[in-house]
């Protein structure tokens, strides 16, 4: 699988300039932060009467990408592409197979649970779903402090309320809503302390797996604005994951398409727009409602 | 854009309304407190018109829809008050066996979760079949029927499809069914209720293209309730936004989209995020935190 | 998520009836010795199977009736004209430990000996039925709650961990809990206990039997709780809680207990019953507690007399009466849950 970096031409002649600042130039300027490669993630197929394997579903067949420092790398694919499973692979909520997670240079995969630790501090994940991802029976500030209490065990009471409330802060809430429970917010503002908690531990880099789509178009503008004023501020690094092209190319620098388990395209946001090379890109593009 | 055949869809010649909502009201009842959902709200669809109600969501679009026949609790939790005229006739007024006869055959829906809508023990055959046999008993040949409708829909292999359960099918597939369950009467009117929400932006669009044809070939109109300015486009004729009850804004879809009058209908559809526009913030509506703060209390 | 629950539970008429009996049941339990007048194995030979005493006003105070034995093979008691007892109320009496340590005398009522008072009659060799079943309650009621207890926590710690670590674990998990759910409780229960009882103490036949009973019954609990988590671990925010390295003990705690609560909240008052059922018929069989203590099943094993029915002793099938009551406002209550939580979840869902 192509390295990013054998792609590097990026800003062909007569393209949107990008005018992100904080990004300017080229996407590949910064070191990766992130590498992957080879990845392969394999679900047993079982069957028959004593549930032998019979086979292997390829959710993620042979990936490879870099993520640098201080980006956006968008991952588009429509349902049952891997995209899901990809990120998840990166956060260990799924095994690899095969294949190599490099975080700033040193593979994770194999590292034991205890080795792996200091990295759930570095790496952190948005979910989809505002309405399940937040537990329905703790209170916003029992769910900010969960984080803090693993991995900033020394921190005191107060310390931990006054960053809780900081967070909430952060992410355009109010502190006083900290006792609140999950309920009495609207999916909008859930997905707000969400990011939150990803932001509680201060990782660097954040997986943001479909956060707007279960999300009004109106609410999913100012989730996406928050996105990007917390990376502006905080530098971090995300893994965009979503299935809407137009999302993605809006947020990212660098775009990733995936279609049944293999990324199929890979290039910066401009090309992907304005030469797109892949069928399935143009599909995705065509897709995209215009008004 | 729209390929207008045969009939002029202009929404002024008040005669041929084949929908007629006026001063539509619904409150819903909370405990002690009555919170009023939808405010006097008044629209036509003319036959074969398709009218995009767009809103985000708490502004009472969905129970809107809801309302028109009887679908939602009965009071005391629930008050609908003003007209719903289809073709003359008041439907707030039937009884709860009248409405039935409307529903389904006259007005059909199809709703955001088709997963959810549909029947997991049976397959998408019997399901289909039972709606044939509900409102049209006089058919004799139900399984054409249904491969006539898996076909409209176009589901490739009807003949083998209509034997699967719902959970074989992905969500597109499912969205098809319904669609072909709602077609299967020969509905005047459909009511789609965000029947894209749910899905792939690919499958969306095709879902999107599906209805327009269906549209254009069994002359039906379609009340389109979203919350995207983006599929409106190139889809409805007409285009109501909601906000708070209220509809702010009831314009033709071009002319909506090239000129909205009222701010909120521009930053709704500045909003969207447009392919190839590099913007560094999307707009944004200024007021959403102070209305998501409303949506959260209720 | 309590204070919620009592909060709808008062605001349904069934559910504040429910809770009112049960207050007073468990109250009575609570407070049994304190009520009671006579200790369960005070006797009085001298008369057998008198009926309730009647209570009557005198002086604006209640005075109980004295009987004379008429007929003692018939059970047939007459009222002595004119002899009555008055009832002292907070008197002294025998002395006993109150919640075993605490040793008083005070009662809420007591009559003068000779003369006794029978709220409920008495048995054959005159022990108040009353007092009885107050005592006995302390063995029926408390029954199902420790055993639930115990129930409960089994099912959610293998059915919790099964759900959550799946693979292997879950295998061996649940090929355990089929075999148990297997297993004959009936025989095995009287297998156990019949060799088991040279062993224990008759007191310590009690605790035998809530083991004995909860073992066999946490199978069924922790199936259901399994399944429960395992879809629970596929909600974002268990893995949002994996991705910051949350161990899996406090996940289990953190995460899936409350989440869990309302379920086992629901299960645990459904399946009191059963528990107070299981030991009225293991008792009733004579292999439940035995004599010297009391319980309410092994009262009416005492009250299979055909005597109780040819001379209409109809007091002595009160702890009938009370297991009934007992079971029925458990269930009842356990439906009013039911209602409260259900709809609730839907309410979350969307």
């Amino acid at each position: 699988m192509a390295k990013p970096d054998a792609k590097a031409d990026l800003t062909p002649a007569g393209q949107a300039v990008q005018d992100k600042p904080g990004h300017s130039g080229d996407w590949n300027s910064a070191p990766a932060l992130v590498q992957v490669k080879n990845l392969k993630v394999y679900f047993p197929v079982y069957g028959g009467l004593f549930r032998r394997v019979r086979g292997y579903m390829r959710a993620v067949d042979d990936v490879g990408f870099s993520v640098p420092e201080g980006s956006t790398v968008g991952l588009v694919g429509e349902s049952g592409s891997g995209k899901t499973t990809t990120g998840r692979s990166m956060v260990r909520l799924v095994q690899p197979t095969a294949g190599e997670i490099l975080y700033r240079g040193r593979d994770v995969v194999g590292l034991s649970k205890r080795e792996f630790f200091p990295y759930r501090k570095r790496m952190q994940m948005i979910f989809q779903d505002p309405f399940n991802s937040l537990n329905p029976r703790m209170s916003v500030e029992k769910i900010l402090t969960e984080p803090l209490g693993i991995h900033f065990p020394r921190m005191s009471a107060d310390e931990r309320h006054m960053r809780c409330a900081r967070l909430m802060e952060m992410v355009g809430l109010k502190p006083d809503q900290l006792r609140r429970y999950p309920h009495e917010f609207s999916g909008g503002q859930r997905q707000r302390i969400g990011i939150a908690r990803a932001l509680a531990v201060e990782p660097e880099f954040i997986i943001c797996d479909e956060p707007v789509s279960a999300l009004d178009v109106s609410v999913q503008a100012t989730i996406i604005n928050l996105l990007q004023d917390l990376q502006e501020e905080l530098g971090l690094t995300y893994l965009f994951i979503a299935h809407d092209l137009a999302v993605v190319e809006h947020i990212s620098d660098y775009v990733l398409v995936m279609h049944q388990g293999r990324i199929v395209e890979q290039a910066s946001s401009e090309v992907i727009y304005s030469a797109p090379q892949h069928p399935y890109t143009r599909q995705l593009l065509e897709a995209v409602p215009r008004l | 854009m729209i390929k207008q055949e045969g009939t002029d869809n202009s929404p002024e010649s008040g005669s041929d309304k084949l929908l007629d909502v006026r001063n539509l009201c619904i409150d819903f009842q909370v405990h002690d407190e009555v919170h009023r959902a939808v405010d006097k709200v008044s629209f036509s669809i003319a036959p074969g018109e398709v009218l995009a109600v767009v809103g985000e969501s708490g502004s009472g679009k969905s129970v809107t829809g809801l309302s028109l026949t009887g679908l939602l609790p009965p009071p005391p939790g629930c008050r609908v008050g003003g007209e719903v005229l289809y073709q003359g006739r008041n439907l707030l007024e039937c009884s709860p066996r009248e409405l039935r006869q409307y529903r389904g055959k006259q007005i059909a829906y199809i709703f955001q979760e088709p997963g959810t809508a549909l029947n997991p023990v049976f397959t998408i055959g019997h399901q289909i079949a039972e709606a044939i046999r509900l409102h049209r008993p006089g058919v004799k040949d139900v399984k054409a029927e249904i491969v006539k409708a898996l076909d409209m829909v176009k589901i490739h292999e009807p003949e083998r499809r209509f034997e699967d359960y719902p959970h074989q099918l992905s969500g597109g597939m499912q969205q098809r069914v319904m669609i072909a369950m709602a077609l299967a009467c020969n509905p005047r009117l459909l009511v789609a209720d965000e029947p894209t929400t749910a899905l792939d932006v690919t499958i969306q669009a095709q879902i999107i293209n599906l209805l327009r044809e269906l549209r254009e070939r069994l002359g039906m109109s379609i009340m389109l309730i979203t919350h995207n300015f983006g599929i409106v486009s190139g889809f409805a004729d007409r285009v109501a936004v909601m906000r708070q009850g209220r509809i702010l804004e009831q314009k033709d879809t071009s002319g909506i989209l090239k000129s909205p009058e009222h701010p909120y209908t521009r930053a709704l559809i500045g909003c969207i995020p447009v392919l190839g526009r590099k913007l560094h913030r999307l707009p944004t509506i200024e007021s959403e935190t102070r209305q998501e703060q409303e949506h959260g209390q209720t | 998520m309590l204070k919620h629950l009592f909060k709808e539970i008062t605001r349904r008429p069934m559910g504040v009836a429910c809770l009112a009996i049960l207050a007073a049941l468990y109250l009575g339990t609570v407070f049994s010795q304190f009520l009671a007048p006579y200790l369960p194995t005070d006797q009085d030979l001298s008369s057998a199977y008198p009926p309730p005493t009647r209570i009557v006003l005198e002086d604006w105070r209640p005075h109980v009736q004295v009987y004379e034995q008429v007929d003692p093979a018939a059970a047939r008691y007459e009222p002595g004209e004119g002899e009555t007892a008055p009832i002292k109320f907070f008197a002294a009496g025998d002395e006993y430990r109150f919640w075993g340590f605490i040793p008083a005398q005070m009662r809420l009522f007591q009559v003068e000996e000779p003369h006794r008072i029978y709220l409920l009659g008495s048995d054959g060799t005159g022990r108040d039925v009353f007092s009885r079943l107050l005592y006995g309650a302390q063995v029926s009621l408390s029954i199902g709650f420790i055993g639930i207890c115990i129930t409960m926590t089994l099912g959610f710690l293998v059915g919790g961990i099964a759900g959550y670590f799946g693979g292997k674990t879950d295998f061996l998990a649940m090929r355990l809990v089929e075999f148990i759910i297997a297993v004959p409780s009936l025989y095995l229960l009287i297998a156990l206990r019949g060799a088991l009882a040279e062993r224990f103490e008759p007191e310590q036949m009690y605790l035998v039997i809530v083991i004995i009973l909860s073992l066999i019954g946490w199978a069924g609990a922790a199936r259901i709780i399994r399944g429960m988590a395992l879809s629970l671990r596929q909600r974002p925010f268990v893995l949002a809680a994996e991705v910051m390295g949350q161990s899996s003990l406090r996940i289990l705690f953190r995460h899936f207990l409350p989440n869990l609560a309302s379920y086992l909240l629901v299960a645990a008052t459904l399946s009191i019953p059963a528990y107070i059922l299981a030991e009225a018929a293991l008792s009733f069989l004579g292999l439940g507690i035995q004599e010297p203590g009391t319980s309410w099943g092994l009262m009416l094993q005492q009250a299979q007399e055909l005597k109780v029915f040819t001379l209409n002793l109809w007091w002595l099938l009160t702890p009938g009466a009370a297991i009934f009551i007992t079971v029925i406002t458990f269930n009842m209550l356990g439906d009013v849950l039911r209602d409260i939580v259900d709809p609730r979840q839907q309410m979350v869902k969307r």
